[in-house]
């Protein structure tokens, strides 16, 4: 189910009321709810994939147990094997498998043998590498001994499949999230209106912002060989905000839901186009993914630990497998690598956490020039990179950059139109004004007429724009 | 048992707080709703600045027409989608045909349900209606339009209001996802062309201005061919109540005394072979159940991309005369049978 859609207009309201009218008096039937109405969700979109949620929840919950039981090293290591190889190989075969075919078929062929395969028609299941990354991070919590396993299969199966954040995020910690389904939740006035309005908030960066983009940037890469410099440039940016407005609106959406039920979600964007350095913009965008891999990957590679060889091929590492986690393309494989080449110079300067903790012009109205240019010049790399994201393959991509460099022609490009950059510019006008704030429509000190009839605005603009069956681009991911 | 009695009171507390708490959201959130509500109920009465001059108010003078016509003999009415706004040459079928003609076609998007309940107030003894839906219009699923979309509201609630009677409860069950878009649609109108609406490139070629008085649209005749947006492939099921709705509306016209028939539309080389599955399920169907003749194959109407203007079904200039030749060719060997 899309959360853009009618159904989720009426699903929403649904369990809301019978979450907190109905099932309110037991904690287990709260839960067990909450496990049914997101199978439902879930199923909504294709009911047979709920199997493989089943079994990556009872298998990691009975490992999970079974591994606290046990002080023998070997015996943990058996059973995080066993977690490690039935979540990776689901999400290996499905989104995967057809990858490593090709490419090997490819990488044959540049040797002169020519092999005949066919690749098998295979459907990526929705949310699959999110909630793989959520389940593993139970065990492998478990495994450190960070975490005690639950006994309670009801929370655990809540955990896995929270219908907010199951199909795109945020990926949240098993620490942090399940200790939340084994306690009583009661509902905070304070914070479902403020989710309210996050949600108000994620729907207008999806609808009028990203879908508006899209239609644009669909036309520009679909025909960007007869594209002018300016029009492959606008496409380019636009492309940067679609993306944003899509998988930031996805996921205020997502943590907006949550806090109407007693839930608290991690932050999952921090308006990263506001970031000074690449090191910034990486602890602002898709943060749940961006910590998943420092604390279960980088970390254990070593981190920013040994010598500068090491702490250079851990960036490399860490920024490819987190490109080729979006999709069995080497685009975001590219995408990534080009990510990790970026970090690498603040690193060697020990530079990359050189704005960490701070926010831009923090107590000020503007930028000084210097953060201007420091903005500028992080936000022009991350739309380089992004050509690769969105580019059908790799060679597209340079193609894609060498024109935009050497067709120097100021045409617009098709279906431009001036409304998307106020409504862009709006975006960015809110955000940043509520740049410390976890989201961009907190709206504090506002008078109340004021902020209802941002609310009427608000939701007139979102009416403008809306599309029947615009899904979020993270669904493929 | 005191302790007990404390928790008890404590929970009981907590409980109605909590209560009190929810009740306190529930009214904003009825606030809210209703302040949505009244966005759409007054949008309803929003002039219409983005619209008054679109193609879509063509209906108004295609009405007039008709009206002009009551009584005064047989005539022929063609319905259907842009694909016969834009390609037919009503006035070329009339002379041919020795009869008035009115080309009712607007937009596909208003839905074959409302185009064929529009025509029926027309339909006279004598009459031959041609009917030409586009293929979306059989689709079992979205993106069918046979109930139509955004357009069709605009249509009934600003350009003929009194026609929202036509729409049925199983219909509104369709629309009224279309809804936000109309009442968003409205408000902006009302900032964005309140000078006026500009209609530049192609654009031109979609206003009221553009339809001759015989119903056709020729906006696009002289202007250069724009490239069509490559459809999706489609291999959707036919709805079985689109058929049904069909031969009702063939019973009516009967028992008018008019005479009814069937073309499939124009469609580019690309839309056409992206629709084969469709098509292939369609057509056997309709020669099976469908009580009208009908006029030529889907293939014949499977024309190569030079002849058409911006879109899979909008023609051109050439493809426009081409495929009048070829519709007055069919239509009137099946008059000559009948």
């Amino acid at each position: 189910m899309l959360f853009n859609s009618f159904e989720f207009a009426f699903f929403l309201p649904t369990v809301f009321a019978l979450y907190w009218y109905v099932f309110r008096r037991d904690l287990n039937l709260q839960n067990a709810l909450l496990v049914a109405v997101s199978y439902f969700f879930y199923g909504w979109w294709d009911w047979r994939f709920l199997s493989l949620l089943v079994i990556s929840s009872l298998a990691d919950y009975f490992i999970g147990k079974t591994m606290a039981k046990t002080n023998e090293e070997g015996k943990r290591k058996l059973l995080m094997g066993i977690s490690l190889a039935i979540n990776l190989g689901v999400l290996g075969f499905f989104k995967y498998f057809n990858f490593f075919i090709d490419s090997f078929v490819d990488m044959m062929g540049t040797f002169g043998m020519q092999m005949n395969t066919r690749s098998i028609n295979i459907i990526l299941p929705v949310g699959i590498s999110f909630y793989t990354f959520q389940t593993l991070s139970y065990t492998i919590d478990i495994y450190r001994k960070q975490l005690k396993p639950t006994e309670n299969i009801i929370s655990f199966f809540a955990f896995v499949s929270f219908f907010p954040q199951l199909v795109a995020g945020p990926i949240e910690r098993a620490s942090q999230l399940l200790p939340q389904f084994e306690k009583e939740r009661s509902f905070d006035l304070e914070k479902a209106i403020d989710g309210s309005r996050q949600i108000l908030w994620g729907f207008f960066k999806k609808i009028v912002i990203a879908d508006s983009c899209a239609t644009v940037v669909d036309a520009v890469f679909n025909n960007y060989t007869t594209m002018s410099t300016l029009s492959l440039l606008i496409g380019a940016i636009l492309f940067s905000f679609q993306i944003y407005g899509d998988f930031s609106g996805y996921s205020d959406i997502a943590i907006g839901t949550a806090r109407l039920f007693g839930f608290n979600l991690m932050q999952n964007f921090n308006m990263p186009y506001f970031a000074r350095d690449i090191g910034e913009f990486w602890r602002r965008w898709h943060i749940s993914l961006s910590t998943w891999f420092r604390d279960y990957l980088y970390i254990p590679l070593g981190g920013s630990r040994g010598s500068k060889w090491m702490k250079m091929r851990n960036v490399i590492i860490i920024f490819t497998v987190s490109g080729f986690w979006h999709g069995a393309n080497w685009t975001f494989v590219v995408w990534g690598f080009l990510n990790g080449l970026y970090y690498i110079p603040l690193m060697l300067f020990g530079l990359q956490f050189g704005n960490k903790g701070s926010v831009v012009a923090q107590g000020k109205l503007l930028p000084s020039f210097k953060e201007i240019l420091m903005i500028g010049s992080t936000y022009f790399m991350t739309i380089i990179a992004w050509i690769f994201f969105r580019a059908q393959n790799v060679g597209e991509a340079f193609n894609y950059i060498g024109r935009m460099f050497t067709n120097f022609k100021f045409s617009l490009g098709p279906g431009v139109k001036l409304e998307v950059f106020l409504f862009i510019g709006l975006m960015l006008i809110f955000e940043w004004l509520q740049r410390e704030e976890p989201h961009g429509f907190k709206l504090k000190k506002i008078p109340i007429y004021v902020r209802w009839a941002i609310y009427g605005l608000t939701t007139i603009f979102i009416f403008k724009f809306f599309t029947l069956d615009k899904s979020f681009i993270y669904f493929a991911f | 048992m005191a302790f007990i009695e404390k928790e008890k009171i404590e929970y009981e507390l907590s409980v109605e707080g909590e209560r009190v708490q929810l009740r306190k959201y529930l009214l904003r959130m009825l606030a809210f709703i209703a302040m949505v509500l009244v966005i759409g109920f007054v949008s309803v009465f929003i002039p219409d600045l983005g619209n008054k001059e679109h193609m879509l108010y063509a209906l108004r003078d295609k009405h007039a027409a008709l009206d002009s016509l009551s009584g005064n003999g047989p005539k022929v009415i063609l319905v259907g989608g842009s694909n016969l706004a834009f390609g037919m040459d009503s006035k070329m079928v009339s002379e041919e045909l020795g009869m008035p003609v009115v080309n009712m076609a607007v937009h596909a998007a208003l839905g074959l349900k409302f185009m064929l309940d529009d025509s029926r107030p027309f339909v006279e003894k004598g009459d031959i209606v041609v009917i030409v839906p586009e293929y979306p219009h059989f689709y079992d699923t979205y993106p069918s339009t046979f109930y139509g979309a955004d357009e069709l509201l605009t249509v009934v609630l600003d350009v003929l209001p009194g026609e929202v009677s036509y729409i049925s409860a199983k219909q509104w069950t369709h629309l009224y996802r279309y809804l936000p878009k109309y009442i968003g649609n409205k408000y902006y109108g009302l900032v964005k062309f309140r000078n006026g609406r500009k209609f530049t490139g192609k654009g031109a070629a979609y206003r009221r201005a553009t339809y001759n008085k015989f119903g056709d649209n020729e906006g696009h005749l002289d202007m250069k061919s724009y490239p069509a947006v490559v459809p999706p492939h489609v291999d959707h099921d036919v709805d079985q109540d689109v058929v049904d709705y069909l031969n009702d509306y063939q019973a009516f016209c009967e028992s008018k005394e008019a005479k009814t028939f069937f073309s499939y539309t124009v469609i580019q080389d690309t839309g056409f072979y992206r629709t084969i599955k469709h098509i292939e399920k369609l057509e056997p169907k309709l020669e099976e159940e469908l009580n009208m003749p009908i006029l030529a194959p889907a293939s014949k109407l499977r024309l190569p991309e030079r002849l058409f203007f911006d879109s899979q079904e909008h023609l051109n200039k050439e493809g426009r005369e081409l495929r009048t030749k070829m519709f007055i060719e069919d239509l009137k060997k099946k008059l000559d049978r009948e």
